[in-house]
């Protein structure tokens, strides 16, 4: 090549380095400017629609690859096909399972007037394409705005709680994931009750911040989302706990397998406060509200659609949550049918 | 330069860029992906100076930012930084074997990288930075660099000389 021959006369191409030391000083402002807030929020924008763009890529390469080498279904593959079959199997014995207790949950709060959270609905997504790169760890899912997906999103997997949704394309969505640095979710474990703030570390895993009882953590604890913030589920298992040195770190539960789905949930659904009777307007308790029901009302029992469940009446566990049934009753109002 | 260098450089780095996206597959998470880029950045500077493959590398750089969360500009700072010592590398007097300057292109060029993508990080205020993710990264792509070699270099280059 002449421009080879050219190189090799020596000399020096000070245009040329101009231009590509300019580059690099540019590429340093472009970093610089990325401290501003504004600057960011339009970066996140652009960031938005590549997330699509990233996912196509990593599904045309993967296309590529399998029509160059010709990877088809091993037997690792069917092995492995036949291993969810068996889990599926079971999971619907489970979902059973949990259906009935979540309706014997309902009944409860209701005898108790606990102003619950109800869940809005999830969405079942795949992984098409992750990251785990010196500054993210994360996940991109096939379900985006156009699904019902919103940032704030939690994402779970059957293991446990994988992440939360960063950002929402029109069809992907971004998911960050525990072991990212940016990652913080608030944490109790279920015997001693501590509440923490897990943090990520990418890469290595999370450790707890700031427990509130350290001393109470037991090593092997099972520790799950504390719903503290308001963002995410109460309930949804994280990991175990183990003591490194002197800090506390969770082996999480998404460490337990691939994680191909997951199932993206909303946040809890906490009834607005403009949804709230305002002060005096609730109803005063009087005999007839506080007395014990021991037998079926006389007025014919409410539709299942208000929610109330008087004497057994209990809401079908398909029926949708209502408003009515979703807005808190503050403490001391009865419920429709009186307390029992 | 030729035009059909420069398109050849182009499809080099369009080739890197699918490499990348072909390890963000889901599933291949904890696997050791070579990082192309650096492939091409200890490469292409046994051509000399460019500014057609300078342009061409910070292209890829902000591809692989947006495809890994990093800040903007980071990867493109990391692969000049490493095209930079590559052309340091290949520019030898007395003349040196080829392997030296491509060991010292790659190995060289990862340093810097590492360094530019944490001075990177720090610049734009991002919360972290993970040196260990990139480690098994880049024994895949010092491994798998002699690989590759032949597409990017020509095989009339015996030695590395100014």
């Amino acid at each position: 090549m002449a421009w080879y021959g050219n190189r090799r006369s020596g000399q020096p191409r000070v245009g040329a380095r101009a231009v590509v030391v300019g580059l690099g000083i540019a590429m340093v402002g472009v970093l610089a400017i990325q401290t501003s807030s504004t600057v960011r929020s339009g970066i996140d924008a652009s960031r938005r629609s590549m997330d699509g763009t990233t996912a196509s890529l990593a599904g045309f390469a993967s296309g590529l690859a399998g029509w160059s080498f010709g990877f088809g279904r091993s037997q690792e593959d069917e092995a492995r096909i036949l291993e969810l079959e068996a889990q599926v199997r079971d999971l619907h014995r489970w979902k059973d399972l949990a259906e009935t207790m979540a309706l014997r949950m309902e009944r409860y709060e209701s005898l108790l007037d606990i102003v619950g959270e109800t869940q809005g609905q999830s969405v079942t997504a795949r992984i098409v394409a992750e990251e785990n790169g010196p500054f993210a760890a994360s996940k991109i899912a096939n379900a985006g705005a156009s699904n019902g997906v919103r940032e704030g999103f939690a994402a779970v997997n059957e293991y446990g709680l994988v992440g939360r949704v960063v950002r929402v394309g029109e069809y992907t969505s971004r998911v960050l994931l525990l072991t990212d640095f940016a990652s913080r979710i608030p944490v109790m474990g279920t015997k001693s009750g501590d509440r923490a703030l897990l943090v990520g570390d990418n890469g290595t895993g999370a450790r707890l911040v700031e427990p509130e009882t350290p001393d109470q953590i037991i090593p092997g604890e099972v520790w799950v989302t504390s719903g503290d913030d308001g963002k995410m589920p109460l309930g949804v298992r994280v990991g175990t706990a183990r003591k490194v040195g002197d800090e506390w770190r969770l082996d999480l539960a998404l460490d337990a397998g691939p994680i191909d789905f997951v199932r993206l949930v909303p946040p809890p659904d906490f009834a607005s406060p403009d949804l709230v009777p305002p002060l005096g307007a609730v109803q005063e308790n009087n005999d007839s509200t506080l007395r014990t029901v021991s037998a079926a009302p006389a007025a014919p029992a409410a539709p299942p659609a208000t929610g109330a469940a008087p004497t057994g009446g209990a809401r079908p566990a398909t029926a949708p949550p209502t408003p009515a049934a979703n807005a808190p009753r503050p403490a001391g109002a009865t419920g429709q049918g009186g307390a029992q | 330069m030729t035009a059909a260098w420069r398109i050849w450089v182009l499809v080099l780095v369009i080739l890197a860029g699918l490499t990348t996206a072909f390890g963000m597959r889901a599933g291949m998470v904890g696997m050791w992906w070579p990082i192309a880029g650096l492939w091409l950045a200890g490469g292409l500077a046994a051509f000399g100076l460019s500014v057609w493959v300078a342009g061409c590398l910070t292209l890829l750089g902000l591809v692989m930012d947006y495809m890994g969360e990093a800040p903007i500009g980071s990867w493109p700072l990391a692969l000049l930084a490493a095209y930079g010592v590559a052309l340091v590398a290949w520019d030898r007097q007395p003349p040196i074997p080829v392997v030296f300057a491509e060991a010292i292109a790659v190995l060289g060029g990862f340093i810097v990288a590492i360094i530019a993508l944490g001075i990177a990080g720090s610049i734009a205020g991002h919360p972290g930075f993970a040196r260990g993710a990139l480690t098994g990264d880049f024994i895949m792509t010092a491994l798998l660099y002699p690989l590759v070699r032949f597409v990017i270099l020509p095989a009339s280059i015996r030695v590395a000389r100014r």
